[in-house]
């Protein structure tokens, strides 16, 4: 289905709840993914994600068409995210530029997480990155978000997100050729 | 989104995407529920909705043009004050004579 038929299902009372299936049909796992590799624990992600589709569906009359349907909706999970980490941290706001010290007791809490050496590894190298590299690489390498989609989610300028991600991947090539994965 | 997730090793539990959008679709029902009335209407619809208004409207601002301009125009004093002549005694003698004495004299048959 294209977006503007969706949108205008959400934007009509009478078949506002119909659209509502359509959108979490198409878009629900994408989201549930690129919350659930920013809070690690599957019930975080939960959590996130269904706040995130309540905010949608409240907010569906407010959306103003400047962007595509998709990037709206993965600009309120990443606001989410922010305000669920904040939260979790009892801090004032979340560090973006900081990591996250959290981050293996978080994954080896979550009872959803399969502890091989390949994702062992490759976690230890995202938990050294501050959590706007990780995200800004997330989105760019796992969810495939062009750099000016990832730009209008995380409302940073896209020139940042450019060199964030390509430092990153470098970052990335040589732990791995290092370690010989 | 491509394969390359799965090198985290995040797992779900089993259904969970099904799951949630049962979830999600009751929570949200039972907050907002589903409006029946189809309020989108066709042109052709609004149209013809437009022109009866527009005849209602029509026919209740001439009717009261009517009744406001339905006075007696051969009363020498709304004839004088239409011809914007000056209204003297002559005038008002006539108009008593006619609207009011005749109205209030018994007059026995």
């Amino acid at each position: 289905m294209k977006e503007d038929a969706l949108l205008k299902l959400l934007k009509n009372p009478a078949s506002k709840n119909e659209g509502f299936k359509l959108l979490l049909d198409l878009y629900h796992e994408k989201t549930y993914w690129m919350i659930r590799k920013m809070v690690l624990s599957h019930d975080s992600a939960n959590d996130v994600l269904q706040e995130t589709y309540v905010r949608i569906f409240n907010g569906i009359e407010k959306f103003k068409e400047k962007s595509k349907l998709s990037t709206w909706i993965y600009r309120i999970a990443y606001n989410e995210c922010i305000r669920f980490l904040t939260n979790e941290s009892k801090l004032k706001k979340v560090e973006l530029d900081s990591n996250d010290d959290n981050y293996s007791r978080k994954l080896y809490a979550d009872e959803y997480f399969d502890a091989e050496n390949l994702s062992l590894k490759f976690h230890q190298i995202l938990s050294d990155l501050s959590l706007r590299q990780r995200n800004i690489f997330n989105m760019k390498y796992f969810d495939e978000l062009k750099f000016n989609e990832i730009s209008e989610i995380t409302g940073t300028n896209i020139n940042t997100i450019k060199s964030t991600y390509y430092l990153v991947e470098k970052i990335i090539k040589k732990e791995i050729n290092e370690s010989s994965l | 989104m491509n394969h390359h997730y799965k090198k985290l090793g995040f797992k779900i539990p089993d259904n969970y995407f099904k799951e949630f959008k049962k979830k999600t679709l009751v929570l949200i029902t039972k907050n907002n529920p589903q409006v029946n009335k189809n309020y989108s209407f066709s042109f052709y619809q609004l149209s013809i909705a437009a022109i009866i208004i527009c005849t209602l409207v029509y026919y209740t601002f001439s009717s009261s043009n009517e009744i406001e301009t339905n006075f007696n125009s051969d009363s020498p004093i709304i004839s004088t004050m239409l011809s914007d002549e000056e209204i003297t005694e002559e005038f008002m003698i006539e108009y008593f004579a006619e609207e009011i004495v005749f109205d209030q004299i018994y007059i026995p048959k």
